[in-house]
């Protein structure tokens, strides 16, 4: 008789603080260490570091015009930027400079740690620059070709990076790179998976490739394996993220969010995600595997299962640029075209 | 909305664009090393307009720009994957462009200069083919510029050169005080027989109006569907009319040396002092010049008299030409001529020796096509054309010619439909909508111009008919 009313389902987060930048956010990243602290770049210059709370803990202005990443170091509190300014600059906690590593002519627009921290990867146009301890290790050039894409190989030794028609896989050390992997468009997303044994590359024309290690690889086997294509996107794959501990990579081209589970042999099985009506602009797994974050031109942000279940959306007002998750996934912060940045604490 | 003839077989009119463009514009500067192309941007970003320019610059730049917000770039083609070689795109514009647009509150509108060397092809796709470029850009106009002293002898031996005069929409040509009159009139003429859809200029150190190069919404099919049918110049044989008021009596036509060893003139009149009889005279003069020439020998006794007749005129290399005309009846008279005055120094002498001046004179865009393998042809199909058949004969036609055309512009009168329907396209990408509705009294027809390599005009124009209804 009585009519029972379901329990409402609990949101899987909910808002912790939110902050108004002057400028575009480009990139945000959690500190490494345990602090619960944010650090926002945004498209004026300003570096800025974000307590628990949200408050502006310190700011300056570390490029002239727009920073295009920002690094923290893993295992240190100092963080490397590189900026349209061409610069690459590695800073201390408090913002004071510690070291400017390179000066270009051109935007410099792709920067990456290696996983230990040892080594720094930067490129520019054309050149990769790669550092240990502050030290050169050493340019990489490739005459015809700008870098779209870098990313280092869980194991720190190998940067993978890509160019129109093709990835190069790098050693460290060595002068000329240890393999191509040829294939047809230009790249605009690169990620390996966690265990380094596979490689995925999104594309300018709507595919997505990935490589898989041979299972048992000839003793010198650099022939390039066969690598999977997936195809079917409405636009460019322009974002992907392998999920930790799954061989599952999570992708977006256009507004369209593919999920692709990638045995050791055969094709991928997909599972599409269509929620969103704009397209996807990041794409992110937490780092305990357990929810995804896909956010959009429009403003949407949707947290999934990952399974693919829809968990929660957010409405923000503008373009999201950044989503990333903390180191423990207990927070997810978010930054958007408008200068809000705003961060998510996780329900447990 | 806008489709790649290869993948798309979907004629429908776009839908897109309702709501007010808030996208940003931007405008594609062309033109080879040397032409201005640097001055005229020095000059745009220094006038007091108002508007915040970003300035994307090729990194082999002429001269710095002294500006606050420039980004330099490395021009990169990626090519599509679909096998089409028509989709390429530059990817360094959509990286660069992307990232800039996250400040879009700083500027107002964006230039892009290219290389001296670049096919702005690629740079025009980008802005069609790339979902982001397309949602948050708008393609403003192709400005190209072109060094009037020296482009002969690019256009001779660069398809660059080619390529960036016939994707123009508006053709600057700059340096115009270092020729001479006649050489920028044949310039002109050249120009235009290549891209009669552009808007000719010349100008001196790069001096134009800022309205004549932005905000000319030339791939903005709304704008285009706003505007009077008669959107392309009329395609006639000659270059030029004068209208003279001449006396009874013999009058002495000289010619100097020019481009080519004869000229075709038809003398017509008297009684052509009103528009009525002058545009009479002119449509017979149409189809005189398509039907055989009468030879003229260059004796000096030659006398040739007003009349329906289409004179072939020698003109010797090193004397020129002279042509004794009769006048019987005093009243106005019109000369039509094959090329532009100034190419031959053309003059027109009374019996005592005194040059005539023209009471009138009409310029037309070059029929001919100085045999340059780009040029313009304009397709005129009076009635209505079969919807379907026009879909399946343009498809065709940009899947297969698509790499050799550079634009394509129409505006169709389709069957049974209250709207004129308006088109184009850049190489293989189409686009469509449509435009103004037909009044009762007009009188319905299709109009097309294609600016391409190697057109052949016949088979353009068997093609039109094929659809006409």
């Amino acid at each position: 008789m009585v009519l029972g009313l379901a329990a409402p389902v609990p949101a899987v987060s909910r808002e912790r603080w939110q902050s108004s930048l002057p400028e575009a956010v480009t990139a945000l990243s959690w500190s490494s260490g345990s602090d619960g602290a944010l650090w926002s770049a945004g498209a004026d210059g300003w570096i800025r570091r974000h307590g628990a709370d949200g408050s502006e803990q310190c700011a300056w202005e570390a490029h002239d015009g727009g920073i295009t990443r920002l690094c923290p170091r893993p295992g240190s509190d100092y963080l490397a930027t590189a900026g349209e300014d061409g610069r690459v600059v590695l800073w201390d906690a408090a913002g004071a400079l510690r070291e400017t590593l390179a000066e270009e002519s051109c935007w410099v627009e792709h920067l990456a740690w290696t996983p230990d921290g040892r080594i720094l990867a930067a490129a520019a146009g054309r050149s990769i620059q790669l550092w240990r301890d502050g030290e050169s290790l050493g340019v990489w050039y490739d005459a015809r070709r700008s870098v779209l894409a870098l990313a280092w190989a869980p194991d720190g030794r190998r940067l993978a990076t890509a160019a129109n028609k093709g990835l190069h896989l790098w050693q460290v050390g060595g002068q000329a790179p240890v393999q191509l992997l040829d294939f047809p468009g230009a790249p605009v997303a690169l990620g390996w998976r966690p265990d380094g044994k596979a490689l995925a590359v999104g594309t300018q024309d709507g595919f997505l490739q990935v490589w898989r290690q041979a299972a048992a690889a000839g003793a010198r086997g650099k022939r390039a394996p066969a690598p999977l294509t997936m195809r079917g996107y409405p636009a460019k794959v322009s974002c992907l993220d392998w999920h930790p501990t799954r061989s599952c990579v999570a992708t977006a081209g256009g507004p369209d969010v593919v999920l692709w589970d990638i045995p050791a042999a055969g094709e991928g099985k997909p599972t599409p995600l269509r929620l969103h009506r704009s397209p996807v602009t990041a794409l992110a797994f937490a780092p305990d595997g357990a929810t995804l974050v896909s956010a959009g031109r429009g403003g949407r942000v949707c947290l999934w299962s990952d399974g693919g279940a829809l968990l929660q959306t957010l409405a923000l007002d503008a373009e999201v640029t950044a989503a990333v998750w903390s180191p423990d996934a207990g927070m997810l912060a978010l930054g958007c075209t408008d200068g809000r940045l705003r961060v998510q604490q996780m329900n447990a | 909305m806008t489709a790649c003839a290869l993948e798309s077989n979907c004629f429908e009119p776009s839908t897109e664009q309702l709501v007010a463009d808030d996208r940003v514009p931007v405008t594609v500067l062309t033109g080879f090393l040397g032409s201005g192309k640097t001055t005229l941007l020095n000059r745009i970003l220094s006038e007091q307009h108002g508007q915040r320019i970003a300035v994307v610059e090729n990194e082999y730049g002429e001269i710095g720009i002294d500006h606050e917000l420039v980004v330099q770039t490395d021009e990169e083609i990626f090519e599509m994957n679909n096998g089409c070689i028509c989709c390429t795109v530059r990817g360094d514009l959509i990286r660069i462009l992307g990232r800039l647009m996250r400040r879009r509150h700083r500027f107002d509108r964006i230039i892009i200069e290219t290389t001296g060397m670049a096919d702005p092809g690629p740079v025009a796709q980008t802005f069609f083919m790339d979902e982001e470029m397309k949602a948050k850009l708008r393609l403003d106009a192709i400005v190209t510029m072109v060094d009037a002293k020296h482009v002969l002898t690019h256009l001779g031996d660069s398809d660059e050169c080619r390529a960036q005069i016939a994707s123009a929409d508006i053709l600057l040509l700059n340096k115009s005080d270092l020729v001479s009159a006649t050489e920028l009139a044949a310039l002109e003429g050249r120009v235009r027989g290549m891209n009669r859809l552009a808007r000719v200029h010349d100008t001196v150190h790069g001096r134009v109006d800022l309205e004549t190069v932005l905000d000319v919404r030339a791939f903005d099919l709304e704008a285009r569907a706003a505007e009077s049918p008669a959107f392309m110049q009329e395609e006639l044989p000659f270059e030029w009319a004068g209208l003279y008021d001449l006396q009874p009596g013999h009058y002495l036509l000289e010619l100097g040396p020019g481009p080519d060893p004869t000229i075709d003139l038809v003398l017509g009149g008297p009684r052509l002092e009103h528009d009525v009889e002058f545009t009479e005279w002119k449509r017979r003069s149409i189809l005189l010049y398509s039907g055989e020439a009468h030879l003229l020998n260059d004796a000096p006794d030659t006398v040739a008299s007003p009349g329906e007749t289409l004179y072939r005129l020698p003109v010797d290399d090193a004397r020129g030409a002279r042509l004794t005309i009769a006048i019987a009846q005093p009243g106005r008279y019109v000369l039509l001529t094959q090329h532009l005055p100034e190419e031959f120094d053309l003059r027109l002498l009374d019996g005592a020796g005194t040059e005539q001046a023209a009471e009138q004179e009409h310029r037309y865009a070059s029929p001919h096509e100085h045999d340059d393998s780009v040029a313009s042809v304009g397709l005129r199909q009076p009635g209505e054309l079969d919807a379907e058949r026009f879909e399946q004969w343009i498809a065709q036609l940009l899947r297969t010619r698509g790499p050799d055309l550079f634009r394509t512009k129409g505006v169709l009168a389709l069957k049974d439909k209250p709207n004129r329907f308006v088109f184009q396209g850049v190489h293989m990408l189409f686009d469509g909508s449509d435009g103004k509705p037909w009044a009762a009294d007009d009188e319905r027809g299709s109009q097309l111009v294609f600016i391409g390599r190697n057109l052949d005009r016949a088979a353009l124009d068997a093609g039109l008919r094929w659809c006409s209804v």
